[in-house]
């Protein structure tokens, strides 16, 4: 099954660009939802798509901020 | 390097039960050498050597066909061969202890030699580590090297596994770096993620290269 993926706006983008990758390709993060949720261990591709577990139902106005998770 | 057993040391590992379906991971040593070593058997008769390019060996029998690789092989002899089981073997590799079997960013940073071009594998034109108006790497970002690049291509290997990708997007581009002495680089190996199994060979940039070290774009 096509995992599904969420564009990041302009903003996120230039922030996880001038961040460290964790592989050759994607970034490892936490994603701080504005209900106050916290996404840890989600991959970031490219800088852009966010990669959602199959129930995850978020849109990008739901997302608070994003940030490197170890 | 890979090698064949003698008939007898054959027989003797075909009586011994294996590490995993078709393969025995041994300790044993050479003879005429005192130490021990680990290797991988297949079929109780291919001896390879567990290192960063055991996986390539291992697609190399495969592809030649064992009887056809048997024919040219050189034999090893062993003495006192120990055959590891399942979880002695697990055991063994959790932690890796050389250089190269450590990711790049556990490793020392070096500079680069001027000549050495290294390769970025991506899904995207738009790949956003490689700036195309400077024509560099940016900080923070991760290529293979041009041997480890080909050795995937010319072993049909998997590039998803190899850098164990989070992602099943093919690779599509190859974006060839060419950094100058004054950049700085670590060099490892991937390390099993994202349910891939890794074993290919990494470099990390934290400082990114200089302007005029992207060189060119290829097709994967």
């Amino acid at each position: 099954m096509q995992q599904q993926s969420l564009k990041l706006t302009d903003s996120f983008i230039n922030l996880l660009v001038n961040l460290p990758e964790t592989g050759m390709g994607y970034q490892i993060v936490k994603v701080v939802l504005k209900s106050g949720q916290i996404l840890h261990q989600h991959k970031v591709i490219n800088s852009e798509l966010l990669m959602l577990e199959p129930n995850e139902k978020i849109t990008i106005k739901d997302i608070d901020k994003i940030e490197l998770d170890k | 390097m890979l090698f064949k057993l003698s008939t007898a040391q054959e027989t003797d590992l075909l009586n011994q039960p294996e590490t995993g379906m078709g393969y025995q991971v041994v300790e044993a040593s050479k003879v005429g050498n005192y130490l021990r070593e680990k290797y991988l058997v297949l079929n109780s008769e291919i001896v390879i050597e567990i290192n960063a390019s055991t996986h390539d060996n291992v697609r190399k029998v495969i592809n030649q066909g064992i009887v056809a690789f048997k024919a040219s092989a050189s034999t090893i002899t062993f003495h006192a061969i120990h055959v590891l089981n399942e979880k002695q073997f697990r055991n063994s590799v959790s932690e890796p202890n050389t250089e190269n079997q450590k990711g790049a960013t556990d490793n020392p940073v070096k500079n680069a030699t001027g000549d050495e071009v290294f390769i970025r594998l991506s899904a995207f034109d738009n790949d956003r580590r490689v700036d195309k108006v400077k024509k560099c790497l940016r900080p923070g970002a991760f290529t293979t090297t041009m041997d480890d690049y080909l050795n995937c291509k010319s072993t049909s290997d998997d590039p998803v596994e190899r850098y164990a990708l989070p992602n099943n997007d093919e690779i599509k581009f190859a974006f060839h770096i060419q950094p100058l002495k004054s950049d700085t680089l670590q060099q490892g190996t991937v390390q099993p993620a994202n349910n891939k199994r890794g074993g290919g060979k990494e470099v990390y940039f934290a400082n990114g290269t200089a302007a005029a070290t992207f060189i060119k774009q290829t097709a994967y």
